[in-house]
C-alpha cells in the first residue's frame, strides 16, 4: 500500500510540473516583442480594394505575390459589374503597371539579381506572409520602423532586426525613434517605446487603419478560398449533424435486442 | 445453372459469381457469420476509423498527384495552384493534411485501447506485430509526405531527420547520402520520396492492413473484459456473448464514423491549420537551404519520440534510444506477464504504470513541440525514463501486481 502512496504522491507532482511547463511564446522572429492585434475582416469589400491599392502602389515595385493571379483577385473583391464579370481596363488601368495579361499572376517587375545587389536580399514574395508569420506580425511590423542611422536605409524594425527593407511609407506614419530605458541599473540597453518624431501625412489613427487595409488583403491574398470554406463547412456540418440523428437511431433500431 | 442448389434464395448473378469465386462465403466468413463481442466500447471505434482515414488518404491523395508537380522548383507552386485554380482543390488538399494528422490521433487511441485491455496479448500477438509494422510504415509514409510541399519545415525537417542516420559508426555517412540521393536534401531526395509516398509505402500498408485484419479474424476480437468469447459457445457453435460484425457493427461503425467526420469536417472547414499544428507556419514559405528557420520540429505526431532523441546528449545514444522507444513495443506481448488481460482485472499498478505512461508520451510531446531548455530537458529525461520503464519493469510489476478474477460472460 505504501508503494501505491508514493506512486500517486509522484503522480501528483508530475501533473503539477506539467502545468508549470505550460508557457509559449507567439511571436516569430528572435524578439520578445509583443504583437499588436489586427482586426480583420475579409468581407469588407472596401477594405480589401484599399488594401490592394496600397500594395500595388507601395509594394509590388519589390514584392510579388506570385501565387495570386490578378482576375482571381478582382472577381473576389467585388472589381466587377453587376454580372460579376471583371472590369478588366479598370484594373489594368489602376492595379497593373506593367504589360501582364490579367489571367497572370501578380508579380513584382524588380529584376531579382539588382534586388540582390540593392538589398543584399531577394525582397520575398508577400502571397502567404500573414500564414508564415501571423497577421498580427505584419501589422505591427508595418508599425515598427525606427530610425537608425547605423543601418544602410537608415531605418531598423523591432520585429525583424537589422532588416534590409527601408520605411517605404515613411511619409504616410512619420518617422519613429526608438527610446531605450535602463533596467535595474544595468548598463545594458533595453529597447523601449516607440515614438513620432516626424509627422507623416497621415495621422496615427488614418495610418492604423491604412495597415489594417494592407494586411486585410495580404489575409486574403494568403488564403483567398476562405470564405467559401467557411460557408460550405456550416453547410456539411449541419448535414453531418442531421445525418447523425438518422444514425443514431438506426443503430438504436438493430441493436435493441441486444442486452 | 447446376450449383442452384446450394445457393437457396440467391440465383442468376450471384450464383454465377459464387460458382467462380467465394463471394457469398467469404461475406459469411468475415461480416454476416463473424461474431465480434457484444460489449465493445468508445475505444473499439478507431480500428474502423483508421481504415476510413486510410481510404481519405488514398483517394484525396490520387487527386493531389494528378496536379502535383515532384520538382524541387515546381512543388511548392504546385501547390499553390492546386489550393487556388484546381477546383476545390483547396478541400482536396485540407483533407489530406489534415487526415494525415487525424490518422495519428486514430492510430494512438487504437494503440492505447490495446494497452487498456490486453489485446496485444495471446491469442493475438501476431495481430499485434502486424500492427507495429504498420505504424512503422505509416511514420515514414507521413515523413516522406512532409517533404512534398517543398516549404522551410519540410525541407529543414527532412535534413535533421535524414542526418541521424549519420551517426551510424562506420556506414552512417553514406548511409545519408544512400538514403537522401544527393549530397544534401534536393530535387533528387523529393523525387524518390515523392515516389516512396506515392506508391511504395501505400502499397505496403494496404497489404500489411489486410493481413493485419486476416490475423485478427483468425482469433476473433478481444473486448473490455478480456475475456475469450470463443470458450462459451452456444449449441450451433456460435458464443454465446457475440453478435455477428454484419450488421451490428456495420451500423455502430458508420455512426462512428458519422461522429468522427463531424470532428473531421470542423477542422478542415473551419481550422485547417490546427493552431499551426497540422500546417505549420513556416510551411507557407517556400524551402531555403541558405536560411535556417529559427525553430526545427518534427510535426506534432512525431514531438515524443524527437522528444527523447533530444533528451539524450549523445546523437548516436540519442538515436539508439530513439529507435527502442520503438522497438520495445514489439516485445510487449511477451512482456505482460499477468494472468489477466484487461485493466479492469489488474490491480492498481498496472492503473498507476499506465497513467504515468500516458502522462509521460504526453509530455514528451508537448516538451518536442518547444525550445529546449535545461529545466525542459530534464523532464524529457524524467519523461523518457518512465516511458522505458513502463515496458522494462512490466515483467515484474505484472506478476507482482493483485488481479480480480475474470467473469465467465461479458459485462454490460
Amino acid at each position: 500500500m505504501s508503494l501505491l502512496r508514493v506512486l500517486t504522491k509522484r503522480k501528483i507532482l508530475i501533473i503539477a510540473l506539467i502545468s508549470s511547463l505550460f508557457s509559449f511564446n507567439l511571436s516569430a522572429e528572435t524578439t520578445n516583442v509583443s504583437l499588436q492585434h489586427v482586426k480583420l475582416d475579409f468581407n469588407n469589400k472596401a477594405s480589401l480594394q484599399r488594401g490592394v491599392k496600397y500594395f500595388v502602389n507601395y509594394c509590388s515595385g519589390c514584392h510579388s505575390m506570385s501565387y495570386l493571379r490578378y482576375n482571381r483577385m478582382a472577381k473576389d473583391l467585388g472589381i466587377t459589374d453587376d454580372d460579376g464579370v471583371v472590369l478588366k481596363d479598370l484594373v489594368k488601368a489602376h492595379l497593373m503597371f506593367n504589360t501582364d495579361k490579367i489571367s497572370e499572376h501578380m508579380d513584382s517587375s524588380i529584376s531579382k539579381t539588382d534586388a540582390k545587389t540593392w538589398f543584399g536580399v531577394v525582397p520575398p514574395d508577400l502571397t502567404m506572409s500573414t500564414r508564415s508569420r501571423s497577421p498580427d506580425w505584419v501589422y505591427t511590423y508595418l508599425k515598427s520602423f525606427y530610425n537608425d542611422p547605423s543601418r544602410t536605409w537608415g531605418v531598423n524594425n523591432l520585429l525583424f532586426k537589422d532588416v534590409a527593407m527601408p520605411h517605404v511609407l515613411a511619409n504616410l506614419q512619420g518617422e519613429q525613434e526608438l527610446s531605450y530605458s535602463e533596467s535595474y541599473g544595468s548598463a545594458h540597453k533595453q529597447a523601449g517605446e516607440l515614438k513620432i518624431v516626424k509627422e507623416g501625412l497621415l495621422t496615427e489613427k488614418e495610418y492604423d487603419q491604412m495597415v489594417t487595409d494592407i494586411v486585410n488583403f495580404m489575409n486574403y491574398a494568403a488564403e483567398p478560398m476562405k470564405d467559401q470554406r467557411i460557408h460550405i463547412g456550416i453547410g456539411v456540418l449541419l448535414f453531418l449533424g442531421i445525418l447523425l440523428v438518422l444514425v443514431y437511431m438506426l443503430k438504436r433500431e438493430y441493436w435493441k435486442d441486444i442486452h | 445453372m447446376k450449383d442452384k442448389s446450394m445457393a437457396k434464395s440467391q440465383k442468376g448473378l450471384v450464383a454465377w459469381i459464387d460458382a467462380r469465386f467465394p463471394m457469398t462465403s467469404l461475406i459469411k466468413e468475415h461480416l454476416t457469420e463473424y461474431y465480434a463481442p457484444k460489449n465493445f466500447n468508445f475505444w473499439y471505434y478507431f480500428g474502423s476509423l483508421a481504415l476510413l482515414v486510410l481510404v481519405n488518404q488514398i483517394l484525396t491523395g490520387i487527386w493531389l498527384t494528378m496536379n502535383y508537380t515532384p520538382t524541387a522548383e515546381g512543388a511548392f507552386a504546385s501547390v499553390e495552384y492546386i489550393m487556388r485554380d484546381v477546383n476545390f482543390g483547396w478541400l482536396i488538399r485540407y483533407m489530406h493534411s489534415t487526415g494525415a494528422s487525424f490518422f495519428f490521433i486514430v492510430i494512438y487511441l487504437h494503440m492505447f485501447r490495446a494497452l487498456l485491455y490486453g489485446s496485444f496479448k495471446s491469442p493475438r500477438e501476431l495481430v499485434w506485430l502486424f500492427g507495429m509494422v504498420i505504424f512503422l510504415c505509416l511514420m515514414g509514409e507521413a515523413f516522406m509526405g512532409y517533404l512534398l510541399p517543398w516549404g522551410q519545415m519540410s525541407f529543414w525537417g527532412a535534413k535533421v531527420i535524414t542526418s541521424l542516420f549519420g551517426a551510424i559508426p562506420f556506414v552512417g555517412e553514406s548511409l545519408v547520402t544512400f538514403i537522401t540521393g544527393d549530397y544534401n536534401i534536393s530535387s533528387v531526395t523529393l523525387n524518390r520520396f515523392f515516389s516512396l509516398h506515392v506508391i511504395a509505402l501505400p502499397l505496403l500498408i494496404v497489404g500489411l492492413v489486410a493481413t493485419h485484419l486476416i490475423a485478427l479474424h483468425e482469433v476473433g476480437s478481444n473486448n473490455p473484459d478480456g475475456i475469450e468469447i470463443k470458450n462459451n459457445k452456444d449449441e450451433k457453435g456460435i458464443p454465446v456473448d457475440g453478435i455477428p460484425f454484419h450488421p451490428y457493427y456495420t451500423v455502430k461503425d458508420i455512426f462512428g464514423a458519422v461522429v468522427f467526420l463531424m470532428v473531421f469536417c470542423a477542422v478542415i472547414f473551419f481550422v485547417p491549420e490546427g493552431f499551426g499544428y497540422f500546417l505549420e507556419a513556416p510551411n507557407f514559405i517556400p524551402a531555403n537551404p541558405l536560411v535556417t528557420p529559427e525553430h526545427i520540429a518534427p510535426v506534432w505526431y512525431f514531438t515524443p519520440f524527437y522528444s527523447m532523441l533530444r533528451a539524450i546528449p549523445d546523437k548516436l545514444g540519442g538515436v539508439i534510444v530513439m529507435g527502442a522507444s520503438i522497438a520495445i513495443l514489439f516485445v510487449l506481448p511477451w512482456l505482460d506477464k499477468s494472468p489477466v488481460k484487461s485493466i479492469r482485472y489488474k490491480g492498481a499498478i498496472y492503473k498507476v504504470a499506465l497513467l504515468l505512461f500516458v502522462i509521460s508520451f504526453i509530455g514528451l510531446g508537448y516538451l518536442g513541440t518547444l525550445p529546449p531548455t535545461p529545466a525542459r530537458t530534464m523532464f524529457a529525461r524524467l519523461f523518457t525514463a518512465i516511458y522505458f520503464l513502463f515496458f522494462i519493469g512490466m515483467p515484474f510489476y505484472s506478476k507482482w501486481d493483485k488481479f480480480k478474477k475474470e467473469p465467465s460472460r461479458v459485462k454490460k
